[in-house]
């Protein structure tokens, strides 16, 4: 009768726990996929970039960022944050009217 | 900055207040000597020649089609400290938009400032600010989200609120004190953006001159575009009617956030600057699509989180928020002990983004090899981190020539999956249709959209070549209009380890006539009173023709005409509502028994703005005659 009661038991068990478990791990996978946001420590010096001459900034379609300081002073940073010496001086240029 | 990447600056012009001078250069920073009759600039008057107040540009819009440029800002036509908003367009040659009648001013009241300023997808533009309803001496005193959409000639949008114009107001303190008994709060929206449906996110703050801990609130609202709130964001949260109002930093000044952006899933990232050990800090935060905070945006799955805390060292504020494939540049200035700096930062939004920066139209052929950016994980998953057929991308996914032309996603295993953000033009029934190759046939795939199945699983057939195409029919899909994600997914191998050569999926549109029939299966019986509710079956284009793919009214039937139900103080029963031009629906019905006779037509209908409220009318000066 015990035996009975207990491989009943288990029986039940695992068809209620089994799905739980399965949501579980499913659950922590896409936790780990959704969790790809966060500081992007290839941009930049370890996530980030510190530089003269901030400014308004906007995005070539390449991913390029370019950073008007004032109306006159125009620096390039590649898409991952570095100064883009094919731009300028060494990254920078001063706008001529 | 273009979409050919020149980059055009507009600057107030030293000599004459009345002038800006627009000046272009190339994508490499060199005067562009094509523009402004050689020297690279033009000076043109903006918002008015003839004002004599000041004048501020808050933004400038670059229409990526033709490169036309509008200028967004504020006149003070008085020279009294009282502002309009204001627009200017130019040509991409810097010579005055012609269509644009010189100048749009819209004057909400006392006054207003524009802080921001968007287009949208059918490029129409959208300006946000904040109007300030009373001046202080007034003990009513309030300012409002003010938004205002208009048409590419800058003419007034009346298929945006009736009017082109609407206000949001926030009320105050709604965390601590949840029904304040004073609705009088200074809401100001800073940042507009527009998501993949052409719903207008608003980002900015509402302040509580009466709150001495936590003044200063995040306040977030969705529009559909027809500009009413989108109830869908919120729910659960303070109103629950489209707008959001969240902690996210306290005590900051200038207030924030600064920047707002759309990520593809329609989640929401906004820019802040918020306190953090030493002074303020760069803050992103992630909102889920109804406006809730997204927990998992975090640099840590131990410590789940909405917000992500950068430090500079200094005291540190954000301004733009910048997407670029599946990441968000951020960038500010940090203030130091020296100089202000300028600070980036970037970060993961675990989300793809479109190769080649725009979503692949549907109807349309869908080029496999095209998938998203963003990176294993987020746009493609691969077995290996190498490109095995070496060619066209340098991704972990499998690209290979097709030796007829184009390339393939070759060496596919099961597993694996690759994904594209795709926009359909217009609601319907599409046929699918995915063409590919095998040496043997058996392995299995199939098309996912939005994280649900889309087609299949498919069995691949045997076409007895790598390299020698056909076409397997996917079957037919209802696809809603706006911005989706297709996912190809590999399911199961065929005896050489592989699923097949994938080269590309066609989504064309159903063309197969969709039977019209009477609603409810028996035709309107004349005469009589006809329900205009009850439309025709057959769908959009056939039986109705609406703007949008949804029921805007959400009642009684589930199809793209608007249904809404008419209040039991009205009477009840349903109505056709949301009613814009163009639109239409269609009725079945048997004819009258008397020939020859003449009939009335009535319309009971209930139109505000058009003075008659709930009653009957005679529809035309001519009779129905059978």
């Amino acid at each position: 009768m015990r035996l009975h009661y207990r491989s009943r038991s288990r029986l039940a068990l695992s068809t209620v726990i089994s799905p739980l478990v399965r949501g579980a791990i499913e659950g922590l996978e896409s936790r780990m996929l959704l969790t790809a946001g966060g500081l992007d420590l290839t941009f930049g010096s370890a996530g980030k970039v510190l530089a003269d001459f901030p400014g308004a900034a906007a995005l070539q379609s390449d991913g390029k960022i370019l950073v008007l300081n004032g109306t006159r002073l125009l620096s390039r940073y590649t898409a991952d944050g570095k100064p883009d010496t094919s731009f300028g001086i060494k990254g920078a240029m001063a706008l001529t009217y | 900055m273009r979409s050919d990447n020149k980059i055009v600056i507009a600057s107030y012009d030293p000599s004459n207040s009345n002038d800006i001078i627009l000046s272009r250069y190339t994508a490499n920073g060199q005067v562009d000597n094509s523009f402004g009759g050689g020297d690279g600039e033009i000076t043109e008057p903006f918002f008015g020649g003839d004002q004599t107040g000041p004048k501020l540009i808050s933004k400038m819009l670059i229409r990526p089609d033709n490169n036309r440029i509008y200028l967004a800002g504020n006149v003070s036509p008085a020279d009294n400290g009282l502002y309009d908003w204001a627009l200017s367009a130019y040509n991409d040659t810097g010579d005055p938009y012609a269509e644009f009648s010189g100048l749009t001013t819209t004057h909400w009241g006392y006054t207003s400032t524009l802080n921001d300023a968007v287009l949208t997808r059918d490029n129409k533009i959208v300006a946000v600010g904040a109007f300030t309803v009373s001046d202080s001496h007034h003990p009513d005193v309030q300012e409002d989200f003010a938004i205002a959409r208009y048409d590419e000639h800058g003419q007034p949008d009346t298929s945006f609120s009736g009017d082109g114009q609407t206000l949001i107001n926030f009320g105050v303190d709604r965390e601590l004190n949840p029904a304040p008994a004073n609705d009088s709060s200074f809401d100001v929206a800073q940042a507009v953006a527009v998501d993949g449906s052409n719903n207008i996110v608003i980002a900015g703050y509402s302040y509580n001159p009466d709150d001495d801990i936590a003044p200063y609130y995040t306040s977030i609202a969705r529009l559909k575009a027809d500009g009413r709130l989108d109830a869908s964001f919120g729910p659960g949260g303070f109103d629950g009617d489209g707008r959001v109002s969240l902690l996210i930093a306290t005590r900051v000044s200038p207030p924030t956030p600064t920047d707002v952006a759309i990520l593809p899933s329609n989640k929401v990232l906004l820019a802040s600057a918020g306190l953090g050990a030493a002074g303020r800090d760069f803050v992103v935060t992630r909102l889920n699509v109804n406006g809730s905070f997204d927990d998992t945006f975090s640099d840590n799955i131990f410590a789940p989180g909405a917000k992500i805390y950068t430090d500079f060292g200094g005291d540190d504020a954000p301004d733009t928020l910048l997407l670029h494939d599946g990441k968000a540049v951020v960038t500010g200035v940090s203030y130091g002990a020296s100089q202000p700096r300028l600070a980036m930062a970037r970060y993961l939004t675990g989300e793809s983004s479109p190769f080649g920066g725009t979503p692949i139209n549907l109807p349309g052929t869908l080029e496999f090899e095209n998938f998203d950016n963003g990176g294993e994980g987020v746009a493609y998953h691969d077995t290996d981190a190498v490109n095995q057929g070496g060619v066209y991308r340098n991704t972990g996914v499998d690209i290979q020539a097709i030796p007829s032309g184009g390339y393939n996603l070759g060496f596919a295993r099961a597993g694996e999956w690759t994904q594209y953000t795709v926009n359909v033009a217009q609601a319907g029934d599409y046929d699918l249709e995915v063409r590919l190759a095998s040496l043997r046939g058996g392995g299995t795939f199939r098309l996912e959209m939005d994280g649900s199945l889309l087609a299949g699983n498919v069995t691949v057939p045997n076409t007895h070549d790598w390299s020698n195409y056909d076409v397997v029919e996917m079957g037919r899909a209802h696809l809603t209009a706006g911005t989706h994600v297709i996912r190809l997914v590999m399911s199961a191998n065929d005896a050489t380890g592989y699923v097949a050569n994938f080269d590309s999926l066609k989504v064309t549109a159903n063309t197969a006539n969709t039977p019209q029939t009477p609603f409810g299966g028996t035709a309107f019986t004349t005469p009589g009173r006809l329900q205009l509710e009850n439309y025709d079956e057959g769908g959009e284009g056939v039986a109705y023709h609406d703007t949008e793919a949804a029921n805007l009214g959400g009642a009684y039937r589930n199809a793209g005409a608007d249904v809404e139900a008419i209040p039991a103080a009205s009477g009840g029963g349903n109505a056709l509502d949301f009613a814009k031009a163009g639109e239409w629906t269609e009725y079945t019905f048997v004819a009258p028994p008397l020939q020859g006779a003449s009939y009335d037509l009535l319309l009971h209908y209930a139109a505000p703005r058009g003075g008659c409220l709930d009653r009957w009318k005679s529809v035309g000066p001519s009779d129905y005659a059978s």
